[in-house]
Order: structure tokens, then sequence, then C-alpha cells
């Protein structure tokens, strides 16, 4: 009978609590659902189809390599996927790189994908057909019916192929990946191979590949760089690389959407699970001290202290169970929904599985915080004394302060938050992690800019609008030179060459350039003809710091090299070393057409006509911009996350003020009826009210900013790390300090002064009835 | 009072529109600029090089003295001073250099006409192209087509059309030292016939 007279009394506050519990729920949860069921299904995937332990793609490579490689004495086995590299370009758009054409013999068994984004059956493959990634569907705007051409030679015509359908490629799937594969019949690949064959050298403009997958023997002791470095000193290998990676990275790549996702709904999660704790402490603290009177009585009717705190705890705790399960179950249908959303990103369906043996014991635990902090913070009630020595004790200390008949508003705020301080430092606390929150989150969103410039300036060597790339002495560099002044004026120019090399015996990339004053340099010196510059990842990797002397290698030659410094690069999750023209004319030919030509534009906004103007009129180029196929999606994904968590937030906080308005408002109901018979209009006594929560809320919102800014930029920067980004830097933004500084305060204000609305329904004469019933 | 309870509402609506606004940061479509005319494409006069002229005195103009210095063949320890014409093209090749030295591969060796080669990269003006009839060992020349050669024998009568760069200071030894390089680099496994390491020596 108590609990139910309980849960009549307090449905205002339960149901506050039970959105915000349910909302941490839901958020966590499906976190760590699409997390897991994200890194299962693609790992699962690439295990079934065959990846190894590393990868290398190779072109030109004798049949003997395998046999080659399977003689290391830490190799397991090898295994070799045919494929060929060729340009393609589809709806009048060229690619910015070459596509690899995957055989369909039923030797690897791929997965398909349905136009509504689930798992379909596996259709036979006609010849004159293709299968494509989901991802290049939302890239390139191709749909089922298109068509794709594919240029092998010169002196044929390119071969076309119609778009039937998507499979599942869980090694380049991947919108983060630029490399797309395509799935043909046996007879089209044959007829393609055979084409690319008989091309003359001068004519060839695709080449036969393959994937070899190497397996490294489970009872092997080498890590796995310096089994790739085995590998790499055993055989041939490098002799025939394109590109080569670990299972590891290909999975980051895969998962870095999801991951991206997952780890702000996460962070996001352990901000709520704070406000909830503060919230439900600040609700405990004010009903109890309402209900101190009806507690005194009911103990000196015999009540034991204990009895009543049980009402209490199955009462909240009841409550928070039921709202962990359904935020429990309904994750599960928003990782269905974001699963299914997001297969043009992953270039797969993900499985979303119920991670139970995860989920049960996080969900568990957040029960059992609960269930502490409500015995901690009813501990309160057993101390209360009967009845008349509580009327002993009672009453409130009031603060005297100036009162002021033009600030009279703001004047009366300030005299109740002094007089009731710690009824308002809830209100504070959840404003000060709300605005730490939201800056963090707005810092990252100032970083990665409107077009995601951010990123692009990571994973680049060095900034840039437009590159162009000539693979032949035809290409009329100027004339193309002339094209992209006309689109805007060239402001900087440099070249860039990326060479495959080795670092003390690892695989590496070497972004070369000719003019080394634009690298990112994070610290010591930019590298001159004998040194060179690593990223974080080579320096943790190799173990090497600034002034360490390392042996580069490359096309058989080596070379000593200091290191000079430590630079900012992201491409290939930090796997590259940059290096001078100077520095690498001693290890690796110059004069060949490895050369890109960087141009930083007056007007960058025209970047992308100048690229699909070339592209679509000069043969023997590549073209590219700062962007890539992927970019688009991740900078969509990233800017919708902070609307959602800005809607999530202003939720929390119209709970928030809804909880902590109504408990204040229901104990100041005799002194707003005094204000009221005395003249004093309901208006100002709302935007009193209002500005009680305008004032600590700027406090605490201060608070949470300065440590943003005191913390956020180390703080992103340490999570950045694990994607290859070495520095992050924000600072003061509009996004990241502006926007929430005022957002925040603005908001409680505009709940406070809605939720005081009952303000206008008090009169002394209805206080006077309801204490003569 | 419904005045307080618009203006409530109007600033939670404020907060989520500047919100919002701020967020979707979208930055202004750019209106395409169409393709570039005709005659950006191929303006007049680029078709052919301009007329040539016979070389009145490529040493007219100014010259960067001892702009760089060259060593022939690798593992030699000799410096060889170059002294670069003050023209748009040799300004461009010197932009390609810094103070650390540049391993150069030249991959065409002509003993009878006197030169070794190389294509190199770039783009340069042809307009200070001219018309050369004899040629002494130790000048440098970009060709039309990006190549620049060193010729290492005088070559009188040669008469070709291109951009003097450069010159070699001292010449005593010049031709000796290059067929040295050129014998001892035979086999080298990137086809090249000989190596220069070249440092840029003025700023």
């Amino acid at each position: 009978m108590l609990l139910r007279s309980a849960a009549q009394r307090q449905r205002g506050s339960a149901a506050g609590i039970f959105a915000l519990v349910f909302l941490l729920a839901a958020c966590l949860c499906t976190a760590v659902t699409v997390y897991l069921s994200g890194t299962d299904s693609v790992a699962g995937e690439m295990a079934r189809l065959g990846y190894g332990d590393y990868t290398v793609w190779i072109s030109g490579a004798p049949e003997s390599l395998r046999a080659e490689l399977e003689q290391v004495p830490d190799v397991d086995h090898a295994t070799v996927q045919p494929l060929l590299f060729a340009g393609y370009e589809i709806n009048g758009r060229y690619s910015d790189d070459e596509g690899q054409l995957l055989l369909a013999d039923g030797a690897v068994p791929y997965r398909f994908v349905s136009e509504q984004g689930e798992e379909m059956e596996t259709p036979e493959i006609q010849p004159g057909t293709v299968y494509i990634s989901p991802a290049l569907r939302s890239t390139f705007d191709v749909s089922i019916g298109d068509t794709i051409h594919f240029e092998l030679s010169r002196s044929e015509e390119p071969v076309s192929l119609t778009v039937a359908g998507c499979f599942a490629d869980a090694f380049m799937g991947s919108s983060m990946i630029d490399m797309k594969s395509f799935l043909i019949s046996a007879a089209d690949w044959n007829a393609m191979r055979d084409q690319i064959q008989q091309a003359s050298r001068a004519d060839a403009l695709g080449r036969a590949g393959a994937m070899v997958h190497i397996f490294q023997r489970a009872d092997s002791p080498l890590e796995p760089l310096d089994f790739r470095r085995e590998v790499s000193e055993s055989t041939d290998i490098a002799l025939y690389t394109a590109f080569s990676y670990q299972r590891e990275s290909i999975l980051s790549y895969m998962l870095l959407l999801q991951n991206i996702l997952a780890g702000v709904c996460f962070a996001f999660s352990v901000v709520l699970l704070i406000l909830c704790l503060v919230v439900l402490g600040h609700v405990l603290s004010v009903i109890v001290e309402q209900d101190r009177e009806d507690i005194a009585s009911l103990k000196s009717m015999g009540q034991s202290g204990a009895g009543i705190r049980g009402v209490y705890l199955a009462l909240y705790g009841g409550i928070i169970l039921l709202a962990l399960l359904l935020g429990l179950a309904t994750s599960q249908e928003i990782s269905r929904l974001l699963a299914s959303a997001m297969v043009s990103s992953t270039g797969m369906c993900i499985s979303i599985r119920f991670p139970a043996a995860v989920l049960i014991p996080i969900l568990l635990a957040i029960a059992a915080l609960f269930a502490l902090f409500l015995r901690a913070r009813t501990a309160q009630i057993l101390g209360i004394p009967p009845v008349q020595a509580m009327r002993e004790t009672a009453g409130e200390r009031a603060v005297q302060t100036p009162l002021r008949k033009r600030t009279l508003g703001l004047d009366m705020a300030w005299r109740e938050l002094c007089s009731n301080r710690r009824k308002y430092i809830a209100v504070g606390l959840v404003a000060g992690f709300l605005a730490l929150f939201l800056s963090v989150i707005g810092k990252m969103g100032t970083w990665l800019g409107p077009n995601g410039e951010g990123l692009m300036n990571a994973f680049s060597v060095a900034d840039h609008d437009l590159g162009v790339q000539p693979f032949n002495a035809s290409v009329p560099m100027d004339e193309i030179e002339r094209v992209i002044q006309w689109y805007s004026p060239v402001r900087e120019t440099y070249e860039l060459a990326m060479q495959s090399v080795t670092v003390d015996g690892q695989e590496y990339t070497a972004n070369v350039l000719d003019d080394t004053r634009w690298f990112h340099v994070l610290a010591g010196e930019v590298c001159d003809g004998d040194s060179i510059l690593i990223t974080d990842t080579v320096a943790s990797e190799l173990g090497l710091s600034i002034g360490d002397s390392v042996q580069v290698a490359a096309n058989g030659r080596m070379g000593t090299y200091r290191v000079s410094g430590l630079y900012q690069c992201a491409n290939g999750m930090g796997s590259n070393i940059g290096m001078s023209i100077q520095g690498y004319s001693q290890i690796g030919d110059i004069t060949g057409y490895i050369w890109c030509y960087h141009y930083i534009l007056e007007n960058g906004a025209v970047r992308d006509y100048a690229m699909a103007y070339l592209q679509d009129h000069y043969r023997g180029i590549d073209v590219h911009t700062n962007s890539w196929s992927g970019l688009d999606g991740i900078v969509f994904v990233m800017h919708a996350l902070i609307a959602v968590l800005y809607l999530i937030a202003a939720v929390c906080i119209l709970i928030a003020v809804a909880l902590a308005a109504g408990k204040l408002l229901q104990s100041e109901m005799g002194k707003m009826a005094v204000y009221k018979s005395m003249g004093l209009f309901a208006g100002r006594l709302r935007l009193s009210f209002a500005l009680r929560f305008l004032i600590v809320v700027s406090i605490g919102t201060a608070a949470g900013i300065g440590v943003s800014l005191l913390f956020g930029d180390a703080l992103i920067g340490y999570l950045f790390r694990s994607f290859g980004i070495g520095e992050f830097v924000v600072g003061f933004s509009l996004l990241g300090t502006v926007l929430p500084a005022i957002a925040v305060p603005l908001l409680f204000f505009a709940f406070a002064l809605a939720f005081s609305a009952r303000l206008k329904q008090v009169s002394i004469v209805s206080l006077l009835s309801e204490s003569d019933l | 009072m419904m005045k307080l309870q618009k203006m409530a509402a109007w600033l939670a609506a404020v907060c989520l529109v500047f919100g919002m606004a701020a967020l979707a940061g979208c930055s202004p479509k750019t209106v395409d600029p169409g393709s570039p005319p005709e005659d950006v494409i191929h303006p007049e006069g680029t078709e052919a090089p301009a007329e040539s002229s016979t070389a009145e005195d490529p040493g007219a103009a100014a010259v960067l003295e001892d702009a760089v210095s060259v060593r022939i063949g690798q593992g030699e320890s000799k410096d060889w001073a170059v002294s670069m014409y003050n023209n748009a093209a040799a300004n461009t090749m010197l932009g390609y250099l810094s103070s650390s030295s540049l391993l150069f591969p030249t991959y065409t060796y002509e003993e009878e006409e006197g030169f070794v080669a190389q294509n190199i990269r770039g783009s340069y003006t042809r307009d200070e192209e001219a018309t050369i009839q004899d040629i002494k060992a130790g000048e440098l020349y970009l060709f039309s087509g990006g190549q620049l050669r060193l010729y290492f024998k005088d070559i009188p009568g040669a008469n070709i059309t291109a951009t003097p760069v450069g010159y070699f200071a001292e010449t005593d030894g010049l031709t000796e030292a290059v067929q040295t390089a050129y014998t001892s680099n035979i086999g080298d496994v990137w086809g090249v016939s000989v190596y220069f390491l070249i440092t840029k020596q003025i700023d």
C-alpha cells in the first residue's frame, strides 16, 4: 500500500528517471551491439573468404611465388586469388583508382546483397554482367542495369559489363577504401585476361595480378611485423608487391564508420550514466526532504526506517530495472535499423546478434551501481527522527540578500539560490557534464569541417585541392595546367610520389615531396637528403625516436637515414614515412612517371568541376582531389550524429528541468502564493524562477567548457592516435565552445520558464483551501 | 502569461534551430563554371615553339655563378662547379634542387653526338629557346620535349634548337670523367648510363 501510494505521488519523478535510464540503456546497448556485431560479421566474413594473416596485392608475379612463400619457416600456407586491375568508367565518371576484377568461379564463396540491403541467395553470374559492392552504388550513383566500362588496352574498345546486383566484399567493400572490387563471370574474366596479355606493353592499360593470402603458423613465435619482415626478406614478393595489409588493418578500414558511431554513442552513454546518477541523487534527496514529515509520522506509528526505505528502493529500483530491460530490447531494433542503413558504407550486411555475454554483465553492473547508489542516497531515511523531534530540527536557513525594484526578478533568483544552494547543485552538475560532452563532440565536428577537411588533411600527405599524375610523355601537362588555371588561379604547386620502401626491413609507403615544407611536421625538423620523417604509428611499431638511424631500402638499394622528426599522415593507418626528393633519389629512381602534381587553388570550391573536366577530356592521367569516396559518408554520419546528440541532450535537459522544477515549485508553492498576494505578477515570478536555472547552469556550463578547453584536445588526440591521426588541435570554436555555451543555458532557461507555468494557478486562497482540507 | 510560454517555446526553438544550422555545416554549393573555352585549351602560338632565334650570346643574360656543384659518377669525390643562366627554365630546375644532394640518373648516352641526357619533370617555358650552331663541352641545354642534355664534347655545327640553361665552369677532364662514369656503370640494375650527384650551392 505504501508502495502504491509512493508510486502515485512520485509518478512524475519516476517517469523522468525511467526516461533517462531508458535512454542510457538504449544508447549503451546500441553502441555495444553495433560494435561487436560489426566486428564479428566482418572478421567472420574475412576469415570465411580466406583473408590471410596478411595479404599482399601483387602484379606480374611468377607462379613459383606461392611455393617460395610456403618454404618460409613461419608460413603455414599461402593461397593465391587471381584478379585483374583495370580503370573503369561509370555513368560518365572515371574512377580515381583502378578496380579489381574478381573471378567468380565458386572458389571464394561470396555472399550477395539485395537492393534492400539484405542478404540474398547466390545467383548464377551471367557473362556480360558484373556484381558490385553496395558502397560503389552510393559513390557513383550506379544502379542495376547500368553499364561499367573497363579499360584494358589502348588498342581495344573498353569492355562493357552490365550491373546485375551487389555482392558483399569483406576485403574492400567499405566506402573508406577507394579501390573497389567487381565480381564477374569466368568467361568474361578469362577473355579480359587474354586481352591484357595480348596487348603490347605500350598499349596495356590493365594488368593481371593476385591477392596472396599468407597465413602464419599457429606455433610461430614471431610478432606480426617480424613475420612480415621474415616473409619479405626470405622471398621475392617485395618485387611484385603493389600494396599489402594485415588483417587488423583491413578490419579497421572496414569498421571505421561503425566504430566512430559506436565510440561516440559509448562516450555519450558514460555521460548519460553520470547524468542519471546526478539526477537520481537530486530527486531522491528532494523527495525525502519533502516526505520528511510523512516518514516521521510513519515512524511514530511504528513503521521501521528500513521498511520505509524499502518502499523507495523497490519503486526506483523497479523503474530502473524496467528501463534497462526496455532500453536493451529497443537497442536491438535500433541496431538492426542502423546496420541496414549502413550497408552502403560498410559494403556488406552486418548481421546483428544479441551479444548477451557482454551486455548482460554490463547491465547487471549498471543495475548494481544504481542499487548501491539508491541505498546510499536513501540512507538518510533511517536517520529521520520521530515527529516531535523532527519539528524541532526542521526549517531552512534563509539568506538575506538585497532586493531592488529594477532587478527584482534577478535579486529574488539570487536570494533563492543563496538560501537553497544544495537543491541546485544537481542542475549545475548536469549542465556541466552536458556542456563538456557537447563541447568535445563540437570540437570533433569543427575539426572535421563542413566537407571533411579535417580528415582530408589528416589522411593526406600534404594539403592540396587537386592532384594530377601523368602516366606517360604524351600527357599535355602544360595544357592541363592552363585548364586548371582557368577554373581557378593556382596559389601553390608541388609534387608528390608515393613509393613502396622498407624501413629496417618493414614495408611502408614513402611519401616523397619535392618541397618538404608541405609535410605536416608534429615534432622535430623537416627531412632533408639525409633524413626522413616518420609517423607516430611507425615510431611505435619500430620503436624509433627522433635522432635514430634507420636503413631505408627500395628497388634493391639501401641508404642510412636519420629520423629528423614526426609528421602527420594517417594514410594506411599511419604506416608511412616522409622523404625529400633528394633523400629518395639515393635509393629510388626519381625520373619515372611517379610524380603527382599537387595544386592548391585560390578557389578550392571549383576543384570537383576541374577534376570532372580533366577526367572526361584527358587519358593517361590520374586526377584526384583531397577527398576520397568514403569521406562524404563519414561527414554525413558525423554531422547527423552531432545533431542527434544535441537532440538527446535537449531531451535530457527537458527531463532534468522537469524533475528539478517540479520538486522546487511544489516546495515553494506557499512562498509563491505569498509573493503573488503581495502584488507580484506571475510573469515576474516565473522569470525569477527560470533565472535561478540560468545562473546555476551558466556556472556549470562554464566549468564544463573550461574542462573541455583544457583537456578536450588531448583526450580526442589520444583516441585519434589509434586511427593514425597524430595531432588534434581545435581550441576555441563556434561548434565546440560557443554553441554549447549558449545552447545549454538557454535550453535550461526555456524549459524552466515553460515548467513554471503552474505558478499562474497559485493563489493565497487556493493555498488556504488546500491546508484547510 | 501566454507571452512567457511563447517566449520559452521560442527560446527552445531558437536553441535547436541555431544548433542544427551550425551542425548542418553545409558549405554553399558552388556554381558550375562550365568548361574552359577553346582558346584556353589551345591558345594561339602554343602549338609550335616560338620562332627560334639564333643565339646571340646566352651569357648576355645574367649568370648565376657556381649555382650548382656536380659529381660525375657514383663514388666520385670531385665537385664540378656549374653556372646557371638566370632564365625561367634554369630557375625552374633550380627549384627542384636544394642543399641536399640529389642523385640524378641519366639513361641516354650518345658517344658520337657527345651528350648524356634525361627527360626531366616540370613545365618549362620555351620563350628563351634558341638555335645554337656550335656547342662546347660542358654546356647544358633543355630541349622542347623536356630532355636535359649535358654535352661532354665540343660539337661544331650541331645546329640544335633548345634553351641554354647552364655550363660547367671548368671543362678540363670533363669528357674523360663522363666517359669513365659511363664505362664503370655498365650493367647498372636500373639501366642507368651515368649518375650525377647534384647539389645546389645558392639560396
